[in-house]
């Protein structure tokens, strides 16, 4: 198989990338309706961002 | 209040043996749907008709692994060095049939001194561990448990 292109993402895109499949996956395999699959789906990308955030922020001042 | 104990002491009649339950035609069904769900993302969902379950599990196994793969994060193998990598490797086992493709898509070998190719092997792990939990879940619905 020939070598795939690398992919470079920066940190905030590959955060986003795990945090929206993660979050669709567990709408679809832990709710059964639609609209609580969305409901579900949007709920846990909200807290995926808000604790990702926020915990990047906390490291700030040990940073540097 | 305790129950009296029975056949207790040398002299007392041995019990028979418990009886080793037969499992279930059900149960094994699900064992079975458990592992090809573990083996390729989706199908334990598919052949139980959830199409969109599977659909979805198909995908983001297979987009977790893809990009993992892509920004050369690390593929463990069964030589690990130490308890992480052994772990690592349980990890990105969990994605069945995915670890091959990871595998075979990493010809030019894992770089991690950047942290995208830290990333790739947290994606990697993920994608086996979510993997994993559509198998358990897979499973579950096949027993008949509310899914």
């Amino acid at each position: 198989m020939t070598p795939v292109p690398a992919l470079d993402l920066t940190h905030f895109q590959a955060f986003l990338l795990f945090a929206v499949v993660i979050s669709v996956a567990f709408g679809f395999l832990g709710r059964r309706r639609p609209k609580d699959r969305f409901k579900y789906i949007l709920w846990s990308l909200f807290l995926f961002l808000l604790v990702g955030i926020g915990i990047g922020w906390a490291m700030f001042p040990f940073s540097r | 209040m305790d129950e009296p104990l029975q056949n207790a002491g040398p002299g007392a009649e041995s019990s028979p043996p418990p009886k080793v339950q037969d499992i279930s035609p059900r149960e094994s069904r699900a064992l079975a749907l458990g592992v090809a769900a573990w083996l390729l993302p989706g199908l334990g969902h598919a052949l139980q008709m959830m199409w969109g379950r599977a659909i979805v599990v198909f995908l983001s196994v297979g987009l977790l692994v893809a990009a993992g793969a892509s920004m050369k994060g690390n593929v463990f193998t069964r030589q690990g060095a130490d308890a992480f990598d052994k772990l690592g490797f349980i990890a990105d086992l969990g994605a069945g049939g995915f670890y091959f493709v990871a595998r075979a898509m990493e010809t030019a070998g894992a770089d991690v001194s950047h942290a995208d190719g830290d990333y790739g092997t947290r994606l990697l792990a993920t994608a086996g561990v979510l993997n994993l939990l559509a198998a358990l879940h897979a499973y579950e619905a096949a027993r008949g448990h509310k899914a």
